[in-house]
């Protein structure tokens, strides 16, 4: 007993070291960029970045959140894209890989090859946005910002791994039972792959949140804009307010760009750092064994 | 058993072995089928653009643009740059994976192994804030670290009475400073799949290894890594067929221009970008990706034949 | 019966000869007037941000479109995120589209090559004549393509050629006048970053991209002569003086691209710029405003208005601009297609859209309203005619920025209310150099050569790599000259130099017997 507790001990030390340094190094660059979000623009120039402003100033924030209602609806938009699209995803991906990772299906293997092609090959931007654009009639709709990034084959291809970790036995037993495919898929799979599909579902809401592409290529009114085209369009913007021709008399001031940059940065992180809290209580351990002793 | 084993031995030439196949898979098709129609949409349908790669494009012929065999190939060669760019590409893309995923093993198990849940909380969301900082930025702030003048580093190096380095005339240094900065963005993100994977470790085994004397250090190598490995496989063979394409936003944003550091960090996404840049052709870009793509695909296609020799159900197909 | 038949048949064919021939009477009357019967919408892509009024100056605009031509007009921007990407995708999407803002700057070379615009020699004589006559020989030239003009281009003088916009209160501090030379400048940057102790010319970002061109013009073995770029990549690799038309040469092979090289590699050892030049994602611009540069380099346009805006902020400094151009005697002229427009294959109405371009070439009314928005909302003019913002508006609070929603395609010297020599407000120093080059600016000769890149577009491609990993370094002053030159030419040569070289000595050989 001695030599295991000196064997946790050592782990536990060296294993809290090795977080705590890994989470310190994530986390300085992040406070780098909040006080630069919060640094006047002459002092970021004079005195780079720096962990405590050396000019305080909200002048960034200000300009961005000018007129909050645009923001309020660019976030709007966003989350609607995200829980509509990552619901469907999640559903329809989990639905897949239950048939991929069974091995009844006979299948599996070439429809396995036939997703896993599409994340090696790609026809390039242009005619997926004639397909889009010309065929699909999908310009300026919420449905281009959801489509393109809908399924993925690298969630189905996980979520196939988790499911097949699931006991022949069980399957077995609710078939004896007289369950078809999908109520086994109903039923037993989607309780028991819990921390998978939220892992999937977690990523699939990050790449929605994240994307600001689709809506740069299809999207053209302003109100449909999703958060993160919203900003990186506005700092554009900015960019070229700057260095843009002007007309007689009319001197119009500088936009603080560079601090600019780091206040988007914040607002993009932010609504997500308050949530992600939440999706840890799913990564508990031993889901599975309660399903067999029951 | 038996029953497979008759239909393998009496071949029928009647069709009713498929219709009996898909009445039994019926289900199995139902399910795929929504995801099988995506993709046969959203991606293959656009991948007829590939033909592309192998014509010279205009406007008023559009995909019935004359066939020019190969020619759109011919710029990746020319200056004799790609075998270096190619080496330099998989090199990265192979200590990106490594690196990579030995860390986010570490985090991952020793996050499951710590009781705490407010330590695992904070710190694991500490980890993920890296996935939310754009590359864009990443250059800034590195750029403000090392540069010669004014750079964190130097002045660092300065107040100890030191000489200033210029890293930005070092290639090699920067090898370590990208894997760094590699894992460092998806180290949050790598260690939810792995966490979500410890789930599946049954306890029972694990208490009563812990009963039986195995230290903290065994029950890793022999139970925590074991139920990790179908997906570390997944993955690597994942990355494998992206071998070719390397991490474009970070090299772009932290490399640059920096003709300097070519040598050591010029990958083939940055090399074909700074090339068509100026020179915009729908052929010659898409015949790139179509390189990428294959050189891929031929090293995925032999990777995943031999896992499969050794073991069945770790293979992608 | 037959007879009868026959009468009807005959007086019914009568009747609609007749119809047919008052159709076509109203189709065309004795003037040649087009057919408007039908009302037509327009869809335009420009370049850039859309103001905040925008749709309201459209409104007005559409209520004179339907009066005057039966047409409406929808406008779509591409705003400046990735905004060639989106013209191209506009283009080969084959999207219903009547206009697009097109200009060299942009894509056009390239994408009128594809075959993306209608040829308008045909069509703009009948349906925009006024415009079309307005243009000579020497403007269509310059729009021409594979022997097409598929742009109309405006009719305005832009000045070329960046200078040194700098400091001049710090020169005159420290004992020293206006730079006029290299070596003026090599003595200013010298005494601010010994005296001052700061980055005389704090590069990065766009400054490398001004910088392909090196110093090169700036030595004193440049000629007197406007040149002209012939084949251009990430840079003008081929160019042609005016003064010497048989001789294309390559710009890093020339003596003084050679001699200039000693000059830069001196200023980067000296620390007149970041070592780490090429990795500086801020540009001098931005530190010349804020105090941690002395020098920035920029366009006559730019400068000027970079200049009231460092007056704005600070009174005291004095500021002067000099160019290499200033040394020849005929300045170069900016393409006289440097903005315009075209109508891509995909319109179904050309003939409409190219009324609608007449229009706003030849009526003020649209003219203005595109340019500074609603006459009394957005603008108005004060006792002398010249344009004034009405009052209670600022620059901050106008709804509509004059000049900024890309109207440059359309623009017309003689309405443009706000250029540089006419406004009051124009700095002197550029007012002078800009009135000059409108009198002995030299307009482009060969603006209608365009080089056919197919031949050895993958050479191109090479060399562009080639370019920012050997060039760059070089011209910045981070590697020694003579090394890193006979480094550059190798990989050059590697790339396909000579292949270029001898296809646009072909090429150029045809051009100039055919100008004959």
């Amino acid at each position: 007993m001695i030599r295991q507790s000196k064997d946790e001990i050592a782990f536990k030390i060296i294993g809290y070291v090795y977080i705590i340094i890994i989470a310190m190094l994530c986390l300085l660059p992040f406070i780098l960029i909040l006080s630069a979000s919060l640094t006047e623009e002459s002092a970021i120039f004079k005195h780079g970045y720096n962990f405590i402003p050396k000019v305080f100033s909200v002048e960034a924030y200000e300009i961005l959140l000018k007129v909050p209602g645009e923001i309020i609806r660019a976030f709007g938009v966003t989350i609607i894209v995200a829980t509509v699209g990552t619901a469907g995803s999640v559903f329809v991906s989990a639905m897949c890989a239950y048939a991929l990772s069974n091995k009844k299906f006979k299948y599996r293997n070439k429809f396995s090859l036939i997703i896993y092609l599409t994340s090696v090959f790609s026809g390039g931007l242009i005619p997926l946005y004639i397909l889009m654009v010309r065929y699909l009639h999908l310009k300026n709709s919420l449905l281009a910002l959801v489509l393109p990034l809908f399924l993925s084959a690298w969630n189905i291809f996980l979520l196939r791994i988790f499911m097949g970790e699931i006991p022949q036995s069980i399957l077995e037993s609710a078939k004896i039972d007289g369950a078809n495919e999908f109520t086994i898929f109903i039923r037993i799979v989607i309780p028991l792959s819990i921390p998978a599909m939220v892992t999937i579902g977690l990523f699939q809401a990050l790449y929605y949140w994240n994307d600001w592409m689709q809506a740069m290529l299809y999207i053209n009114d302003k109100f449909l804009y999703p958060i993160q085209y919203y900003l990186y369009s506005m700092l554009n913007s900015f960019q070229s307010i700057n260095t843009a021709v002007m007309s007689s008399g009319v001197v119009i001031p500088r936009i603080p760009t560079e601090s600019i940059k780091m206040a988007i940065t914040v607002i993009a992180i932010i609504p997500t750092v308050i949530l992600f809290p939440f999706i840890q209580r799913f990564f508990v351990k031993g889901l599975t064994v309660g399903a067999i002793k029951g | 058993m038996s029953s497979r084993a008759l239909k393998t031995e009496v071949p029928r030439l009647t069709k009713v072995p498929l219709s009996v196949d898909l009445k039994k898979n019926s289900i199995f098709l139902l399910m795929v089928a929504p995801a099988i129609i995506y993709f046969l949409i959203f991606h293959y349908l656009p991948m007829s653009g590939l033909i592309l790669a192998f014509k010279r494009y205009n406007h008023v012929d559009g995909f019935l643009s004359p066939w020019v065999g190969f020619d759109n190939f011919k710029f990746l060669f020319v200056s004799g740059a790609i075998g270096r760019v190619t080496f330099n590409t998989i090199f990265y893309n192979v200590i990106f994976m490594f690196t990579c995923q030995f860390i986010t093993l570490g985090v991952a198990i020793v996050l499951s192994e710590i009781r705490c849940k407010g330590f695992k909380k904070i710190f694991h969301s500490l980890m993920f804030l890296p996935y939310f900082i754009s590359f864009v930025v990443v250059g800034a702030i590195v750029y403000n670290i090392f540069n010669y003048e004014f750079g964190l580093l130097n002045t660092i190096l300065k107040s100890l009475y030191k000489e200033p380095i210029n890293l930005y005339e070092m290639p090699n240094a920067w090898i370590l400073i990208l894997t760094f900065l590699n894992t460092w963005k998806w180290v949050g993100y790598t260690s939810i799949i792995y966490l979500a994977g410890t789930t599946n470790i049954n306890p029972e085994i694990y208490e009563a290894a812990h009963i039986d004397g195995a230290n903290i250090w065994l029950r890793i190598r022999y139970i925590i890594i074991p139920s990790l490995l179908p997906l570390m496989i997944t993955i690597m063979l994942f990355q494998l067929g992206a071998i070719l394409r390397g991490q474009f936003e970070l090299f772009y944003n932290v490399i640059g221009n920096n003709g300097t550091l070519f040598e050591a960090t010029d990958v083939i996404d940055t090399y074909v970008f700074r090339m068509l840049v100026f020179n915009f052709d729908i052929g010659m870009g898409t015949a790139a990706g179509l390189f990428q793509s294959v050189f891929g695909l031929v090293l995925i296609l032999i990777v995943n034949y031999f896992i499969r020799k050794y073991r069945k159900d770790y293979a992608l197909f | 019966m037959k007879k009868v038949k026959r009468k009807i048949g005959l007086s019914f064919a009568c009747l609609l000869l007749l119809l047919s021939c008052g159709l076509l009477f109203t189709a065309c009357d004795s003037e040649g007037k087009i057919s408007t019967d039908e009302k037509v919408e327009l869809t335009m892509w420009l370049v850039g941000d859309t103001v905040t009024d925008y749709d309201m100056m459209l409104e007005e605009l559409n209520k004179l479109m339907l009066k005057d031509i039966n047409a409406t007009l929808k406008v779509n921007f591409t705003t400046w995120t990735d905004w060639t990407t989106k013209l191209r995708l506009a283009l080969s999407s084959g999207e219903e589209l009547d206009l697009v803002h097109m200009a060299p700057w942009s894509i056009y070379d390239e994408q009128a090559k594809l075959g993306a615009f209608v040829a308008l020699e045909e069509l703009a004589p009948k349906y925009a004549p006024k415009t079309w006559a307005s243009y000579s020989e020497e403007v269509l030239n310059q729009a021409t393509v594979s022997e097409h003009v598929y742009m109309l281009p405006f009719r305005y003088i832009d000045p070329e050629g960046n200078g040194f916009l700098y400091r001049l209160d710090l020169a005159k501090k420290h004992g020293l006048g206006e730079i006029k030379s290299i070596d003026d400048l090599e003595k200013y940057m010298k005494v601010l970053k010994e005296k001052e102790g700061i980055i005389p010319y704090n590069a990065g970002g766009f400054d490398n991209q001004v910088m392909s061109e090196s110093y090169a013009n700036w030595m004193n073995s440049w000629p007197d002569s406007p040149d002209e770029n012939l084949v251009v990549g990430q840079m003008n690799y081929i160019k042609v003086f005016q003064n010497n038309p048989k001789n294309p040469f390559v710009l890093f092979e020339h003596p003084a691209f050679i001699e200039a090289l000693q000059y830069t590699r001196r200023f980067y050892l000296a620390g007149y710029w970041p070592k780490n030049v090429l990795a500086n994602k801020s540009d001098s611009r931005e530190a010349l405003l804020n105090g941690t540069s002395a020098i920035t380099n920029l366009n006559p346009i730019n400068a000027n208005e970079e200049y009231r805006r460092l007056k704005a902020k600070n009174p005291d400094w004095e500021l002067d601009w000099w160019s290499a151009y200033q040394k020849l005697t005929h300045p170069p002229k900016s393409p006289a297609n440097n903005n315009g427009m075209a109508i891509p294959i995909s319109s179904k109405h050309p003939e409409r859209a190219l009324m609608l371009l007449e229009k706003l070439h030849q009526d003020q009314n649209y003219h203005d309203l595109t340019t500074y928005g609603i006459k009394g909302k957005h603008w108005d003019l004060d006792a002398e005619g010249e344009i004034i913002l009405p009052s209670g508006v600022t620059a901050d609070t106008t709804g509509f920025p004059w000049d900024r929603p890309c109207p440059w395609g359309w623009r017309e010297e003689k309405f443009y209310r706000v250029g540089p020599t006419k406004a009051k407000s124009t700095w002197s120093v550029i007012k002078e150099w800009i009135t000059y080059i409108y009198k002995n600016g030299a307009e482009k000769q060969f603006a209608d050569f365009k080089f056919d890149k197919t031949p050895v577009s993958a050479e191109l491609a090479a060399m562009d790599s080639v370019k920012t990993q050997y060039l760059d370094p070089l011209i910045w002053g981070m590697v020694d000259p003579d090394k890193g030159y006979k480094q550059l030419m190798d990989k050059m040569k590697q790339a396909g130099l000579d292949k270029v070289k001898e296809e646009l000595k072909k090429q150029w050989a045809d051009y100039l017997k055919s100008k004959k």
